[in-house]
């Protein structure tokens, strides 16, 4: 790299947008000093530059990686990709130059300043998904179950084949509120979309049943000899608890309402299913 | 009765059960039915102590026709009793595991008329799930003490994990406090488990079809502080049943005062918290950190240091091996650095292939120092020739203080009744420390 350019890549916030980022620092020789996604840039000193995406472009940046690294690399930039780490764009630039220089071997600098973070990235990514795979809860709306999270990642790809092959036979979706997106699974076929609200039909009484009877098995289960509220928020930080209903009413938070233009609302739980089988369909 | 009047009533008397582990076991969902398990296991929800609930922790039935005299569910005791048919059980956990609240079902009894009876009903509760239902999630069974050995030969083709609970820590203890259980009866269908377990595996890899006999192991569990046994008893019977009877985990649980009996420890008596705390330390030391029993305690220190965990302990009753060079020291003594666990270990392990290690870099790999310090040297680092006295300090566990004044009935310490009093922490954690110095 010839040397730092004064310059702010601007993009898409896609991963072929950012790719092709790549794609012009290598090709252009200039190391711009961030990147950062077109809807977040803010008047600055340093000169702008708007990156298009070109396909392209950016499948040649990610067929480099396995060949000139390693395939786990790709993995790695995918994950970080989607995390919540602060500048990620960067720390995958700086990984991925450092790649190219030193291969494979890259992957096993664990302690190099431009590899460590991308594996912290990573672990935080992937141990919220597997907290996720837990915490999530299904409300079952008789021709499908529903689930709404609100996680800091970008988890639902690393979701999707747990659920999938968990409830095979089963219809449902997971909204992330804070990303916009849903998985929907339905007729057995699953996908990730983008959705900007989900309005949910009213419980059954069955789901009211469930719900009371696993709020009272919740309580019991408690040994009230051994209570540790400290450790109680270690295991299962509260910023999940709103979703969890059994930890909910602890909360006392108001409600949030919701308002947007792509919404899902849907009165019953058939017309939910009909909205997720013309979504897939769509897709 | 309403099935949530029995939900709580048996879920209130299973919750002293300890293990809700999901773990073990890998097996992918399919398209003819419902679940699948993780070999991680998967927590689903912490209660207000802080354990994991992973599984729908109930008794089938709590009509017990036994009288051990630390159990809720004895005959004598006057509580509410229930008893779930097999269909509602079973419906309720599929109701459960499709809303994910659940990974799977934890199911226990009490002994119903013989303990025959009592697993027949069991089983037919797990056939239920695993045929009618096609239930493909985690299900961990208990064994009825003293039940046929056909029956837990069924029952462990059923479900994923088989435990039986030894109860207590030696048969003197069994004897006075279970008088209807005998170490026979326990240890017999234990060794059954292990023998079918290992014939089955030798099946599998013949034929791949071949059935699966209790794929994610047994476990069983002990009460600690309802009987006299001292830490170094309890750790080398542990040891022994992970070697002998290859079990996947020994769960201790903190005797909490149910009933009223002079052979027991006194209603108000508070659970020994920090003792079952440093149990569970020296278990992980024996199973994932190569140590022995007996390098831990022994006959002369027969109980856990209050103060200190485990490994601790162990690295200031040997610093002649210390301090160790990070980039040299082989990987088993990485492990027994305090501070540096698995993970730790063995990142250390990869990136010191690719250069030596400063302490910039340990703490970029996510390495912990605050104990670690002590007891290693890297490149451009060597810990300060502290004294035996600051190195101790700098190790007391602060758990030992947050625990508070509960703790006191376990150890008869002179530094321990001045908590009791009512002084100053800075001043018994002085005090502690020189004690601790001296002894060392």
């Amino acid at each position: 790299m010839s040397g730092t350019a004064d310059m702010i890549y601007l993009y898409d916030a896609s991963f072929e947008g950012f790719l092709t980022c790549v794609y012009d620092c290598v090709y252009n020789r200039e190391m711009p000093v961030d990147i950062i996604c077109a809807d977040d840039a803010q008047p600055s000193m340093f000169l702008q530059k708007n990156i298009e995406t070109d396909n392209e472009k950016a499948a040649r940046v990610y067929e480099s990686i396995p060949r000139k690294i390693c395939g786990e690399a790709a993995e790695l930039v995918r994950a970080v990709f989607l995390s919540c780490a602060a500048q990620k764009e960067m720390l995958i630039l700086r990984f991925l130059l450092l790649g190219y220089r030193r291969g494979a071997q890259a992957m096993y600098l664990l302690s190099n300043p431009d590899v460590a973070p991308m594996y912290s990235a990573e672990r935080h990514l992937k141990n919220e998904v597997h907290l996720l795979l837990g915490f999530v809860r299904f409300s079952d709306y008789g021709e499908v179950l529903a689930a709404v999270i609100h996680p800091k990642n970008f988890v639902l790809p690393y979701m999707q084949t747990h659920f999938v092959k968990r409830f095979m036979c089963e219809n449902f979706i997971i909204y992330d509120e804070v990303h916009k997106a849903a998985l929907v699974y339905y007729n057995a076929h699953s996908e990730i979309i983008s959705l900007d609200a989900l309005t949910l039909p009213p419980l059954l009484e069955d789901e009211k049943e469930y719900r009371a009877m696993w709020a009272a098995f919740y309580k019991t289960i408690a040994i009230t000899a051994r209570e540790n509220p400290r450790c109680r928020m270690t295991h299962c930080p509260k910023r999940y608890w709103q979703d969890m209903l059994e930890v909910r009413p602890e909360l006392d938070k108001t409600p949030k309402l919701d308002d947007g233009n792509n919404v899902i609302s849907a009165k019953t739980g058939y017309e939910l299913s009909l909205l997720a089988m013309e979504n897939t369909a769509k897709l | 009765m309403e099935v949530l009047e029995k939900l709580t009533i048996l879920a209130d008397s299973a919750k002293y059960d300890v293990a809700c582990t999901s773990s073990g076991v890998d097996r992918e969902g399919d398209a003819t039915g419902l679940g699948s398990t993780v070999a991680a296991g998967i927590c689903h929800t912490f209660s207000a102590d802080g354990r994991c609930v992973s599984l729908l922790k109930v008794l089938l039935s709590n009509c017990c026709v036994y009288d051990c005299k630390y159990c809720v569910n004895r005959v004598t005791n006057d509580v509410p009793r229930a008893t779930f048919t097999p269909r509602e059980l079973a419906e309720l956990t599929i109701g459960f595991y499709r809303r994910n609240y659940i990974e799977g079902l934890f199911l226990s009894s009490a002994v119903v008329r013989n303990p025959d009876y009592t697993m027949e009903q069991m089983i037919k509760v797990l056939e239920l799930l695993r045929g009618e239902y096609h239930f493909r999630g985690y299900i961990h069974a208990k064994t009825i003490p003293g039940a046929d050995p056909m029956l837990v030969s069924r029952i462990g083709m059923l479900a994923d994990r088989l435990s039986i609970n030894i109860e207590l820590p030696s048969e003197k203890s069994l004897n006075t406090l279970a008088p209807n259980k005998t170490k026979q009866a326990i240890l017999a269908p234990m060794a059954q488990v292990r023998r079918t377990a290992l014939q089955a595996k030798a099946e599998l890899a013949t034929y791949s079809h071949a059935p699966k006999f209790v794929p994610a192991g047994q476990s069983t569990q002990m009460i600690i502080g309802a009987s006299p046994e001292s830490d170094y008893h309890i750790l080398m019977l542990t040891e022994g049943l992970y070697h002998k009877y290859s079990l996947k985990r020994v769960f201790f649980s903190a005797y909490i005062p149910v009933a009223e009996n002079p052979l027991l420890p006194a209603l108000d008596t508070a659970p020994p918290l920090l003792r079952e705390h440093r149990l569970y330390q020296a278990d992980w030391l024996l199973r994932f950190y190569k140590f022995s029993a007996s390098e831990i305690l022994d006959k002369e220190n027969c109980n856990f240091n209050p103060f200190l965990d485990p490994k601790c302990n162990w690295a200031v009753h040997n610093l002649h091996l210390f301090p160790v060079d990070i980039n040299y020291c082989s990987y088993e003594m990485l492990l027994r650095v305090p501070g540096i666990g698995v993970k730790s270990a063995m990142r250390i392990r990869v990136a010191r292939r690719n250069g030596t290690l400063d302490m910039g870099d340990l703490r970029r790999i996510g390495v912990v120092l605050k104990r670690a310090q002590y007891f290693i040297v890297c490149r451009g680092f060597k810990p300060m020739s502290a004294g035996r006295e600051q190195t101790v300090s700098a190790l007391i566990d602060p758990a030992a203080f947050s625990f508070g004044t509960r703790q006191l009935s376990m150890f008869d310490t002179p530094v321990l009744s001045v908590v009791k009093g009512g002084a100053a922490i800075p001043e018994i954690k002085e005090e502690a420390v020189r004690c601790l110095a001296r002894q060392i």
